[in-house]
């Protein structure tokens, strides 16, 4: 691909996450907001101080690499979270994850779950407070001066925070997954209360692309082919030793975000077709693994992160010796 | 007790020797230069984690513990892996002389890969009998040799990166292998 389809194509992937930000902030209050523009900004300014440093041309900005690196990071990110975090983050996701190994297109990891996967690790305990989406949007029940207190002097209210559904369906103790959902207002209908909505709504953004064909169709598919029959194989029709319902995995936590937007990379991910197609599997089955028997509550990003290091291998078995060699 | 296959997935994965515990990184970085001789150094390393696990845990109960010797554990058990080791070079030089040519210095070091002590130490605690013992000590060699093989990959793929000059070389691969321990942090908990 040239330069410049490559700029369009990442402009066009950033575009396509629009409705599924639109329905976090709805839903998640205007913390993903300032997410957001936190994530952005500190992304574009470590880009720009690196390339500066190597003496390098800054137009390479423009190709929106590190600005979808600053959006992914924030997507995965509670709005609660204050914002003095989000600058460790996003500055280990954009120097270590990427431009050490040389930039766009050299980077073996995934930059933004470089970023998430350290500020998990070392702050749980903000990383996984979430604000509970019981009834109204959240986006209602906060003021813009309550956000404020919590952005910048993580001054939490108790009230509104809640463990999201993914954590309570794994911690229930013996309850069945039908008793959980009667027992809590934040299960909707099929996944969690309004992560159903938005996971819809970055569906509708990922299926746009495919149409558009900005993104290969395979990988997304094989990951959530592979947790519906994972899931479902778990099931075993909701007794209190399952894990959930492949349709409450499908629509929860940040699966279709993952999906469409993070196993799509086309420079962290494999070649071939059968590679991509081994990379979604892969994914799947590690994500089911986590979310089942680990201690983190949605695995997306190790998962992705473990299929990440062994694409160069995937690479290696799928393609033919002489694709796979390149003369510098 | 955990059964054997449970042992065996927790060392791969969950307890990986090298990614999660730390051990062994000096072969790590050392025949992950090159994905071929990564895939004979998995495969000696197997061997010789499963055949020493095994000898050191029947050492240990048929004459360690009896005779109230459980202090000579650590020497004994190098010279236990000494002797494997030496055993896994004479076939390979007998089989793949060329693998053998490339490995170099690094066969006899499987020695002191310090990985395959701490399975035999492990053993110890965790190993209930020989089976355990086994699994243990081949969960411990597929663990190894699966993060080798991978980063070996990742290592072939990073040479044409246009990395910053100070970090080109052994930084650049120190700063992955840091990545890819985050990346097994994943299995925490299991």
């Amino acid at each position: 691909m040239s330069t410049s389809a490559i700029r369009r194509t990442l402009w066009e992937v950033n575009t396509a996450l629009v409705p599924g930000i639109v329905g976090m902030v709805w839903f998640l209050g205007i913390g993903v907001l300032a997410n957001l523009v936190t994530c952005v900004v500190v992304a574009v300014l470590c880009e720009a101080s690196v390339l500066a440093v190597r003496k390098r041309t800054l137009a390479t900005l423009l190709d929106g690499s590190a600005v979808m690196t600053g959006i992914l990071m924030a997507l995965c990110l509670s709005p609660l979270i204050p914002l003095a975090l989000l600058l460790p983050g996003v500055a280990i996701a954009i120097i270590f994850g990427k431009q050490l190994f040389g930039g766009l297109g050299h980077n073996p990891f995934n930059p933004a779950m470089v970023g998430y996967a350290v500020l998990i690790l070392s702050f749980p305990t903000q990383m996984t407070l979430w604000p509970s989406l019981s009834s109204d949007p959240f986006f209602n029940s906060l003021t813009i001066n309550e956000t404020i207190a919590i952005k910048l002097h993580s001054d939490v209210p108790d009230a509104v925070t809640m463990a999201t559904p993914l954590d309570q369906m794994k911690f229930r103790g013996t309850l069945t997954t039908s008793e959980v959902w009667a027992s809590s207002a934040s299960f909707g209908t099929v996944g969690g209360t309004g992560w159903e909505v938005i996971n819809l709504l970055f569906l509708a953004g990922g299926i746009l692309l495919i149409l558009r064909r900005r993104i290969d169709w395979s990988t997304p598919t094989a990951m959530l082919l592979t947790m519906a029959v994972a899931t479902a194989l778990l099931y075993d029709s909701g007794s209190s030793e399952s894990v959930g319902s492949p349709l409450f995995h499908l629509f929860s936590g940040g699966t279709m975000l993952t999906a469409f937007f993070i196993t799509t990379d086309p420079v962290t991910t494999p070649i071939s077709k059968l590679g991509r197609c081994l990379f979604g599997i892969g994914v799947g089955l590690l994500v089911v693994v986590i979310r089942s028997w680990g201690a983190y509550p949605d695995g997306m990003a190790f998962a992705i992160l473990l299929m990440n290091a062994a694409t160069p291998l995937i690479d290696h078995w799928t393609t033919k010796r002489s694709t796979a060699v390149v003369t510098p | 007790m955990p059964d054997p296959i449970t042992i065996l997935l927790t060392a791969v994965f969950v307890n990986n020797f090298v990614m999660v515990q730390f051990l062994g990184l000096c072969p790590f970085m050392g025949a992950s230069n090159r994905l071929d001789s990564a895939l004979g150094m998995a495969a000696a390393t197997l061997f010789v984690m499963t055949l020493a696990s095994c000898l050191s845990y029947l050492l240990d109960i048929w004459f360690l513990v009896p005779l109230g010797l459980e202090f000579l554990r650590i020497i004994l058990f190098i010279v236990v892996i000494a002797a494997v080791v030496q055993f896994a070079e004479i076939v390979m030089r007998a089989s793949q002389p060329r693998l053998h040519q490339g490995l170099g210095v690094y066969v006899p070091l499987i020695t002191t890969n310090c990985a395959v002590l701490a399975v035999a130490l492990l053993n110890v605690n965790l190993a209930t009998s020989l089976l355990d013992a086994l699994f243990h000590g081949a969960g411990a060699g597929l663990g190894f040799g699966l993060v080798l093989i991978m980063f070996a990959a990742m290592r072939e793929h990073l040479e044409q990166a246009d990395v910053p000059i100070p970090f080109k070389g052994t930084p650049i691969y120190m700063i992955t292998a840091g990545l890819l321990s985050l990346a097994f942090m994943g299995f925490t908990g299991m």
